[in-house]
């Protein structure tokens, strides 16, 4: 991790010497220039309650937002297929597409087949279509039909009804039915070898079979949050069962399944089904899929991929999607060989190894004209939320947390402009950390709370608080003249973390605040975090879209874990009733109960109201601190690939890049599909 | 002779004994382990996890026994070839190892020949021509290659590789010949990718290689049997080569399997740079991991491989040079 680490920063500090001076500054004036050109317009109102204040690209069509048609409903009644299919020997296009055909929508013009896709394994989840009973709009709250062709949740919240449409196929032709839900739910999730655990979602619940195409999930306790979970990751709820189940205790015996999996060279048939679904090994290429691409080879080094034959989505024009043939990930360790391959074309797309500080670099690889770097928008609310420990064992240290003025002092004493100038060439904006503005409970002003940078006022409020510069060293110390240092220890990884905090402890130091930036590797940080010993931390905020806002990952004492380190003790008085932890304090429990109140209602109004209470709670007491979000994210693409939307978010929240169809972006003529057998 | 080999194997046991348990050890020594992550995903969830479901995870991947017995599991199956179950990679190590293994060291033994094909003439020249011109560029040329880091050599190899001579970046093969069968032209593919990473390596080595080759020359050449030889008439280059260079050569034989873990560390951060698939990458990956069978069965190679180097270059250096004798 060291050593990567060093190699890192020097290769960037290399990218930037030779570009900072040169071209950056000409580069990122012309991208502001041409996105000042993108007019955005509010394309909130096809919504449910219009309270929408987020503006989406214009470019994006409106069917983005809207359940999928069917082919049906669109008088579509010719298919064809690629014409690689033509000399295979596969029933007819007609008869290996469901009953009713679900129709995708691209981004302009109606694509053409052909090509092979060439990504880095690290897009397995961005590129290949993946497929789950529900999905989501790209407003990113609205959740859609996808496998299911409806589903209902029973007014008490108890149970989801699915409705599956006719004809489903998997890739190898078998059809797709109920039980492929009913084993990944009662199966793996309640397998106490599988999930030792059940996961807080699946908790006292089990999947219930009514016939081949309905199935519902039924729970003890009421559990709307079911919809938005299996909208988001609803991929990885569904698993070929005439496959898995040759390696599963409850379908074959014990002995005979112990033997068979020892044979292959697996410690276990967890392990085996963890990694075969996770695409991790050889037999990754065995089972047959939903999604638009089936891997037909799996080597150490490299995926090959081909389009899957069964795949249940055309175009308006009636063709079988996806359009492009194959696809060929490669498995490249180094993400500092990643930005080079993507910046002199070696990939074909390419983002989720790509970070803000490479643009320049793959700004000059631009110029060749083989690739375009477009630039998306990170959905994180910010980059980096600073949280304090409020249950670290330095009491002296927690009563100061604990007091609203010293951190309304550290927030206004960062200047969030300037950060957002050297870090993201101006592209991000500053924020606190609340809702993605794509959100019901979204409300602007929660957004810029403190947020302006005022070193004045900081210094003022520290004063008052008693903190004083005794021994003249420009820094605070206690009122009782002890020194003040907080240690603040974190991880870079994802988002430009390192050089935020850099910025962050100048700011901070100014002010007279003593910041010590410590850089922990992943099992310290997870240990550390557990453990409460952290003074304070940092991590990107993410999962604050309404798909995951319920949870409440980082407004109330609900959940902890290596990213959530501000409270353990008051989460754990909450999870176990009381019997270890610490009782928190009225204003804390308050939000705790408004929290479990809102991930059990049924009533999507009460879930707005009291959303804005906790994310107002945060605005007022600054519960964590922002700095910038809404970052800049590239992504680069084959000058050659059409259907990529020129302005995108990214995240995990959307699952990057599904609302966008990578099914429907296809190459302009003139690329092979050499890969294809 | 052969008692000696035979001692020098038996000797072998206890230091490679003591190195696996110090690699077992250390491996374990910072905090977590593989469950840890994996509580990492079930609390990212919501999951509150007691200590005793925490017990039960760690008895699935068999990491409750204390770790005096997970060692004896590990090493009693390493001796019989099993080397284990990667965590992080779902499949066994051995499957792991072998192939990465097989490219460390054909990068590592080219980089040693470059090192020497480089360093052995330049050496020569500079003793026989001390203090001239091309003594003092030669010099200067291979202390910048030593001071300049591996991973910067290997960007820089990179670049111009790309820029000049149309070479992909990363990797030891182009992706048209990465996955299929050995032929002429993927090794004619393999061998214009190798040449980067077996400078990059090879370089740092040379400097030093050189400057003792030229030291020890040096000391030999005004030695009384080369005036003597010399005098008698013997074309300068037979003399160089036949007399000096042979005892000047010594101490190179005898650490070659001290260059061995030199050369694989070395390889480690620029495979990382230049993606190569070699044991360094997944080394560094496994420890971070703390997947710690892969991790301990790599060490464990590389110090068999040590072991064994020192044991061949002490060999070597008695068939070298008769004067050395096994007592």
């Amino acid at each position: 991790m060291k050593i990567s680490l060093a190699k890192f920063s020097i290769w960037r500090t290399l990218c930037w010497a030779s570009l900072v001076v040169g071209l950056a500054g000409h580069v990122v004036a012309d991208d502001v220039v041409a996105d000042s050109s993108v007019a955005r317009d509010g394309g909130g109102e096809n919504t449910a309650d219009g309270a929408n204040d987020a503006v989406w690209p214009r470019q994006w069509p409106r069917a983005w937002f809207e359940p999928v048609k069917t082919a049906s409903q669109l008088g579509i009644k010719e298919f064809s297929q690629s014409p690689r299919l033509d000399s295979k020997d596969l029933p007819p296009v007609e008869q290996r597409l469901p009953t009713d055909p679900v129709v995708v929508t691209p981004l302009a013009d109606i694509g053409r087949y052909g090509g092979t896709m060439r990504i880095d394994r690290n897009e397995w989840l961005t590129f290949p279509n993946v497929e789950g009973s529900l999905t989501i709009s790209a407003d990113m709250r609205t959740v859609l039909p996808n496998l299911a062709e409806s589903w209902e949740l029973s007014p008490d919240g108890r149970r989801l009804t699915m409705t599956l449409r006719e004809g489903l196929k998997w890739s190898n032709g078998v059809p797709h039915t109920s039980d492929d839900y009913l084993f990944v739910f009662n199966d793996l999730w309640h397998n106490e070898e599988y999930e030792p655990v059940t996961r807080r979602i699946a908790q006292g619940g089990r999947a219930v079979k009514v016939s081949d195409r309905v199935f519902y999930y039924e729970f003890e306790d009421p559990n709307p949050q079911i919809v938005n979970y299996i909208a988001h990751y609803g991929n990885f709820m569904v698993l070929p069962k005439h496959y898995y189940q040759n390696f599963h205790p409850a379908y074959v015996d014990r002995e005979t399944l112990n033997s068979k999996i020892a044979d292959m060279g697996f410690i276990s048939w967890v392990m085996f089904i963890e990694a075969c679904r996770l695409q991790r090994i050889d037999e990754s290429a065995e089972p047959p899929t939903l999604d638009a691409f089936q891997i037909v080879e799996y080597t150490p080094k490299r995926t090959r991929m081909v389009r899957n034959p069964y795949y249940f989505k055309i175009d308006p024009t009636g063709q079988q999607l996806p359009y492009i043939d194959a696809v060929v990930s490669q498995d490249i360790e180094s993400k500092e060989v990643i930005a080079a391959m993507s910046a002199t074309g070696q990939l074909d797309f390419s983002s989720y190894e790509l970070k803000t500080q490479d643009i320049p670099l793959l700004k000059l690889g631009e110029q060749s004209g083989d690739i375009r770097v477009l630039i998306w928008n990170r959905l994180h609310s910010v980059d980096v939320a600073i949280e304090f420990n409020y249950n670290h064992e330095d009491k002296k240290l927690t009563s100061l947390y604990w007091e609203r003025r010293f951190r309304i002092a550290l927030s206004v004493a960062l200047n969030r402009e300037e950060m957002n100038q050297i870090i993201y060439f101006g592209r991000g904006t500053p924020r606190q950390v609340t809702a993605h503005p794509s959100s019901s409970m979204f409300v602007p002003e929660y957004a810029t709370a403190y947020t302006e940078y005022d070193p004045d006022r900081a210094r003022s409020l520290l004063d008052e608080l008693g903190l004083k510069d005794v021994d003249g060293d420009g820094l605070r110390e206690y009122p009782d003249g002890e020194p003040l240092t907080i240690t603040l220890e974190f991880m870079d990884w994802e988002t430009p973390k390192a050089i935020t905090l850099e910025l962050l402890s100048v700011y901070w130091r100014e002010v007279g605040i003593d910041i010590r930036l410590k850089i922990v590797d992943m099992a310290l940080q997870t240990a550390r975090a557990h453990a409460g010993k952290m003074q304070m931390t940092g991590w990107h905020a993410d999962r604050v879209t309404d798909i995951f806002l319920p949870q409440m990952v980082w407004w109330a004492p609900v959940h902890s874990g290596f990213d959530n380190t501000m409270w353990n003790d008051w989460v754990r008085w909450h999870r176990t009733d009381g019997q270890i932890g610490t009782e928190p304090p009225a204003v804390i429990r308050e939000l705790q109960q408004w929290s479990d109140e809102l991930y059990a209602t049924v009533d999507p109004e009460r879930r707005i109201e009291l959303g804005k209470k906790l994310l107002e709670s945060n605005a007022r007491n600054l519960w964590t601190i922002g700095t910038v979000g809404l970052a800049p994210q590239p992504v680069v693409i084959s000058s050659k690939l059409r259907g990529v939307p020129d302005q995108g978010i990214w995240g995990w929240d959307n699952r990057w890049t599904l609302s966008y169809h990578p099914s429907t972006w296809y190459f302009e003529s003139g690329v092979a599909s050499n890969e294809y057998e | 002779m052969r008692s000696y080999v035979i001692k020098r194997l038996i000797g072998m046991v206890p230091t490679l004994l003591l190195i696996s348990m110090i690699v077992f050890v250390v491996i374990q020594l910072p905090p977590g382990d593989i469950v840890t992550s994996t509580l990492d995903r079930l609390q990212a969830q919501g999951v509150e996890i007691s200590a005793e479901q925490v017990q039960n995870l760690r008895a699935q991947y068999k990491l409750d026994k204390p770790m005096v017995l997970q060692y004896l599991y590990w090493i009693g199956n390493f001796v019989t070839g099993d080397m284990g179950y990667s965590y992080l990679y779902s499949r066994p190590v051995n499957e792991l190892v072998w192939e990465r293994l097989g490219y460390t060291l054909l990068i590592s033994i080219s980089a040693l020949l470059f090192t020497w094909a480089v360093a052995v003439p330049a050496g020569m020249f500079s003793a026989v021509r001390q203090y001239s011109v091309g003594d003092y560029v030669l010099t200067t040329v291979m202390l910048v290659g030593l001071a300049t880091p591996s991973f910067l050599l290997a960007l820089v190899a990179m670049y111009a590789g790309y820029e000049w001579f149309g070479i992909s970046i990363g990797g030891l093969f182009s992706p048209e010949y990465r996955d299929v069968p050995w032929s002429l032209a993927r090794v004619g593919d393999f061998l214009s990718h190798l040449w980067i990473p077996m400078i990059v390596v090879g370089l740092g080595g040379t400097a030093s290689t050189m400057r003792i080759l030229r030291a020890n020359l040096l000391d030999e050449l005004n030695k009384p049997y080369v005036v003597t030889a010399r005098a008698k008439g013997v074309p300068p280059i037979k003399l160089l080569i036949k007399y000096p260079l042979r005892i000047a050569i010594n101490p190179f034989i005898s650490t070659i399997g001290l260059l061995l873990p030199v050369l694989i560390s070395g390889e480690a951060i620029v495979s990382i740079v230049l993606n190569l698939p070699t044991t360094g990458p997944a080394l560094i990956q496994a420890i971070v991991n703390q997947d710690m069978y892969l991790a301990g069965s790599f060490l464990m190679l590389l110090a068999i491989l040590t072991v064994v180097g020192m044991l061949l270059s002490d060999l070597l250096l008695a068939w070298a040079d008769p004067r050395i004798r096994y007592e």
